[in-house]
């Protein structure tokens, strides 16, 4: 396979970085290369903290017959945050567990930073996870549980302290953790994902069980954390909510993938935006839209959901019949919208493709 | 990566009250029942010729009460890894150190040191009490006596076999559940079967850890189904390196 795989350089958007050449690896070159050629991509002086790319290739996961993660490609990159979206059971959290080294491919490879987690020298410093924010001991406090982690990856206890306090947890520190609400214990998930200040963050469903106050704070967080250039990969099924974080979307459906795509890409390729018509005699307004051309669908309160016809086509149709308009409102499309559209496509794809393998 | 596996392992052991409470009650508990009976033993003059050769001041603080320290150090051990399994905190765990043997590793090191240590410690404590309660009774004794230091040494270096024993079976098996019963069917249900399986057993019966242990602290001599001391350290050995060994390959190969 000499294909080679190219690393782009980062593209932040908010001046900190210039903008540089596209550096190809390719994979005859040997490491000190290919280090030389990582060490251009570098992009924030003195950090050096943008080579932290994670890039998954033909990444597969089988288990029996099952197959959980099908031939996933994909590269996330820093300095915006990527939203991981998809059903349950599509695979987001296999991809993720692949990713940072715990499950095993069945076939294809995943790296961070241009090398497999398991060959990371100093894994906290490079990639910081929230992964189930139930794994800790009931019985041990918060501040043991992360003074456990920063011992084994050597980070000093005043920065225990330190993240302790950036996620508000400084005197329930000193509780145990099983007595933690979700939320909190979504909180000391993320204090230990930020223990190595790392460059490159994957956060398993950050905000279930968060209050609107630890919402914003997360939204605030990673937000935050992708302006300074690093990578920030966030798998929610809240769509709402990842509208307003993510700039960048991964979709995966039965494990394969969707769509790579910016946010705003995305909602407007759904193409689901419609105009919402309320009217005194909708069965006549309605027979009348069709006969012009346009896509017309009943909603539950007697609405009209019509499409394919602009507002105003629309108002003279319904004056020209004699139809009273009550209401006339252009709807544009969401997230969920487009998501939705998405995956419900890919669920008849794979269906209809089935049989033949 | 090592040293901080092992300080890591460190502090989560003695952050929960397994350790904190749970071994040093085990302790306490094996102490008293390890003890006690020498106080109703009859004194030397009131033995005869046959029952004060076979009587065993050495081996028997190691027989009874005993057992109850190492039953409780084994699933201890295993816990130190099942209840990671169980959290799903082993994925911290791995993320921090993704070299999953270096964390077998400081497992094993800081499990095994904390059962050895508390091993002795109590397997001494055993010995000075039941000799001093004995010396009234003409039957106590010496360190200095043939077999004693072994016994002593053995019986607190079994403890951290039992721990490790506990270790590997956890790892193998990840549940609490599971695990715990496969360590008291090794600890007492093979005895039991040994047992009543006679003399056709014996063989089998000189693996069990039960006889281990007696043929590690025995200083009345071997039996056909009692390992000599030299016999019952390397079935300990034997122990140690199949199993670790297994959780070792099993560890590497499984996802967490």
């Amino acid at each position: 396979m000499g294909r080679p795989f190219v690393i782009h350089p980062p593209k932040l958007g908010r001046g900190r970085c210039p903008p540089r050449p596209t550096t190809v690896i390719y994979p005859w070159m040997d490491s000190s290369e290919r280090r030389h050629l990582r060490g251009q991509t570098r992009g924030l002086a003195g950090g050096g903290s943008l080579d932290g790319m994670i890039e998954t290739h033909e990444l597969t996961k089988r288990y029996g017959s099952a197959t959980a993660v099908d031939r996933l490609s994909v590269v996330i990159r820093p300095g915006r945050v990527t939203g991981f979206l998809g059903p349950n059971g599509s695979g987001k959290s296999t991809t993720l567990r692949m990713v940072l080294g715990l499950s095993r491919p069945t076939g294809g490879h995943a790296l961070v930073g241009g090398r497999p987690y398991a060959a990371l020298r100093h894994p906290l410093h490079e990639v910081g996870a929230l992964l189930d924010p139930g794994a800790v001991h009931a019985g041990r406090t918060a501040r043991d549980h992360l003074r456990a982690i920063a011992l084994a990856a050597g980070i000093s206890a005043a920065r225990v302290d330190a993240v302790l306090e950036l996620t508000g947890l400084t005197t329930a520190g000193r509780r145990r953790a099983g007595g933690f609400s979700l939320g909190m214990r979504q909180r000391l998930g993320i204090a230990a994902a930020l223990l190595g200040d790392p460059p490159v963050l994957v956060l398993d469903e950050p905000i279930n069980g968060l209050d609107p106050e630890g919402i914003q704070w997360i939204r605030t967080l990673v937000r935050g954390m992708a302006a300074e250039g690093r990578t920030v990969l966030v798998s929610s099924h809240l769509m709402a909510e990842m509208e307003q974080t993510a700039d960048h979307l991964v979709v995966i459906g039965r494990g394969r993938l969707i769509a790579d795509t910016g946010m705003a890409e995305f909602v407007r390729r759904a193409s689901r935006s419609d105009v919402l018509v309320r009217a005194a005699d909708p069965a006549r307004l309605a027979s009348v839209l069709v006969r012009a051309g346009g896509d017309v669908s009943s909603e539950a309160d007697g609405a009209l959901a019509v499409r394919g016809l602009a507002p105003r086509r629309i108002g003279d149709l319904a004056a020209e019949a004699d139809v009273a308009v009550h209401e006339l409102a252009v709807r544009g499309a969401t997230l969920e919208q487009a998501y939705f559209e998405a995956t419900e496509h890919a669920v008849e794809y794979r269906a209809s493709e089935g049989g033949g393998r | 990566m090592m040293r901080g596996a092992v300080a890591s392992e460190w502090l989560k052991l003695r952050s929960v009250d397994s350790m904190r409470i749970t071994l040093p009650l085990a302790c306490a508990a094996s102490f008293a029942l390890a003890v006690l009976p020498f106080a109703s033993d009859p004194g030397r003059s009131a033995m005869s010729a046959d029952k004060l050769a076979r009587y065993d001041p050495v081996g028997y603080c190691y027989s009874g009460g005993f057992l109850v320290v190492v039953l409780a150090v084994g699933v201890l051990g295993t816990l130190s890894v099942t209840s990671e399994y169980g959290s799903g905190l082993i994925g911290t765990t791995f993320l921090a150190v993704p070299r999953r043997r270096t964390v077998l590793a400081a497992k094993a090191t800081v499990v095994g040191a904390a059962a050895l240590v508390a091993g002795l410690t109590l397997s001494l404590g055993i010995f000075l009490t039941a000799q001093r309660i004995l010396s009234g009774k003409h039957l106590a004794v010496g360190l200095g006596d043939p077999g004693a230091l072994r016994a002593v040494l053995g019986a607190g270096a079994f403890l951290a076999v039992s721990a490790l024993i506990g270790l590997a079976v956890g790892t193998l098996l990840r549940r609490a559940t599971a695990a715990t019963a496969a360590v008291l069917g090794l600890f007492v249900g093979a005895n039991l079967i040994t047992g009543a399986l006679g003399d056709a057993a014996d063989a089998a019966g000189r693996w069990t850890p039960v006889q281990i242990l007696k043929g590690l602290t025995s200083t009345r001599g071997a039996s056909a189904s009692l390992p000599s001391p030299t016999a019952a350290a390397l079935e300990c050995l034997v122990y140690l390196i199949v199993l670790l060994g297994l959780a070792t390959l099993a560890i590497d190969r499984r996802d967490a």
